[in-house]
């Protein structure tokens, strides 16, 4: 991926994303290039794992940076950082996505999770992977807005101040959504531990 | 389960914990987890309460990972952002092609049989006229 440096007096690597965002609103595409290059990969990796597959995250992550690219101009920093106006922007469209699916929400687990584990053992690497299409299976049954609060802070690793100005709640509300979902999370797991083994199927959506 | 520091009939989390937890999770996305030194300004927490939410936050750590999207899907819309038009929405068919195969077969079968049912139904007169002329022979 080429990064752009300079133009016309520009430092666009060294610029906050304020000030891109205001060239950006003044017709400077090397600026949204810029802003682009930041945040793509974050807002993949959050539409991946609401959706489960590659495909749907890079119809949506097109989406997402076509309606930033179309909407920039209206865009007013009122306490609402960039980022958490794409991510907005991201969950918005990952909830029409999940809508427009109707009943099914449950879509097949692309490979790239799985395959990501550097077990050498194949009952060490079978035993992992069903422990962690079990919590998966578990995090898919959450109400989207934990589902949300869990990508934000494990895969985009955001701080809780981060997670709030995206979700509009307190930090403090945020640490509470947190405590809340650990909690459900480790009922469900207790009961699943517990009950007699599921069918292995890898299938998954956040 | 007995908890005494969560109120499940109120379902108001005690805070201490709350916070603990926040702290926790930070703690696993840094450098390293020192849970004596995590709980240690937490007078109201004992390690044997907190150890099935840590276990939860661990396996979550693990399992949540950085997903790479392919340097030429990147490349590929960063073009079209900065140069290109907005991609065309799917088609029905790109949409039919991209469900699982069952639901693909299941539309095949469904497709056919609706299909066939309206042929033979708009060729009824055509075979009744031939079986009729058929008898009178």
């Amino acid at each position: 991926m080429t990064r752009p440096n300079t133009n016309g007096g520009r430092a666009y690597a060294e610029a906050g994303d304020a000030q891109l965002v205001e060239w950006a609103q003044a017709d400077d595409p090397t600026a949204f290039g810029e802003l682009y290059t930041r945040y793509v990969q974050k807002i993949y990796n959050y539409v991946y794992y609401r959706t489960g597959n590659h495909h749907d995250a890079e119809d949506l992550t097109s989406r997402v940076f076509f309606r930033a690219l179309g909407h920039i101009g209206h865009y007013n920093d009122r306490g609402v950082p960039f980022s958490a106006w794409l991510y907005r922007i991201a969950h918005n469209l990952v909830a029409n996505w999940h809508r427009d699916r109707g009943r099914q929400k449950i879509v097949p687990l692309d490979e790239t999770i799985m395959s990501g584990h550097g077990f050498s053992a194949p009952e060490a690497l079978a035993e992992s992977l069903e422990e962690e299409e079990m919590l998966l299976r578990s995090i898919r049954e959450l109400p989207p807005d934990r589902q949300q609060l869990l990508i934000l802070k494990f895969v985009e690793r955001l701080s809780n101040a981060e997670i709030g100005a995206i979700m509009n709640r307190t930090e403090g509300a945020i640490k509470s959504l947190y405590h809340r979902t650990l909690l459900s999370l480790r009922d469900v797991l207790e009961n699943q531990d517990g009950s007699e083994p599921r069918p292995r199927r890898r299938r998954f959506g956040l | 389960m007995s908890f005494d520091l969560f109120n499940r009939r109120t379902h108001r989390p005690h805070r201490q914990l709350a916070e603990f937890l926040a702290d926790h999770a930070d703690a696993l996305l840094g450098d390293s987890v020192d849970l004596d030194r995590l709980i240690a300004p937490y007078d109201r927490i004992a390690i044997d309460q907190v150890e099935g939410f840590v276990a939860v936050a661990e396996r979550l750590s693990r399992s949540l990972v950085d997903v790479k999207p392919s340097d030429l899907f990147v490349e590929h819309l960063r073009q079209q952002l900065l140069y290109g038009q907005e991609p065309e929405r799917r088609t029905w068919w790109q949409r039919l092609r991209r469900l699982p195969p069952r639901t693909q077969l299941a539309a095949g079968i469904g497709g056919a049989t609706l299909t066939a049912g309206v042929v033979l139904i708009a060729s009824r007169p055509f075979v009744i006229d031939a079986l009729t002329s058929w008898r009178e022979r």
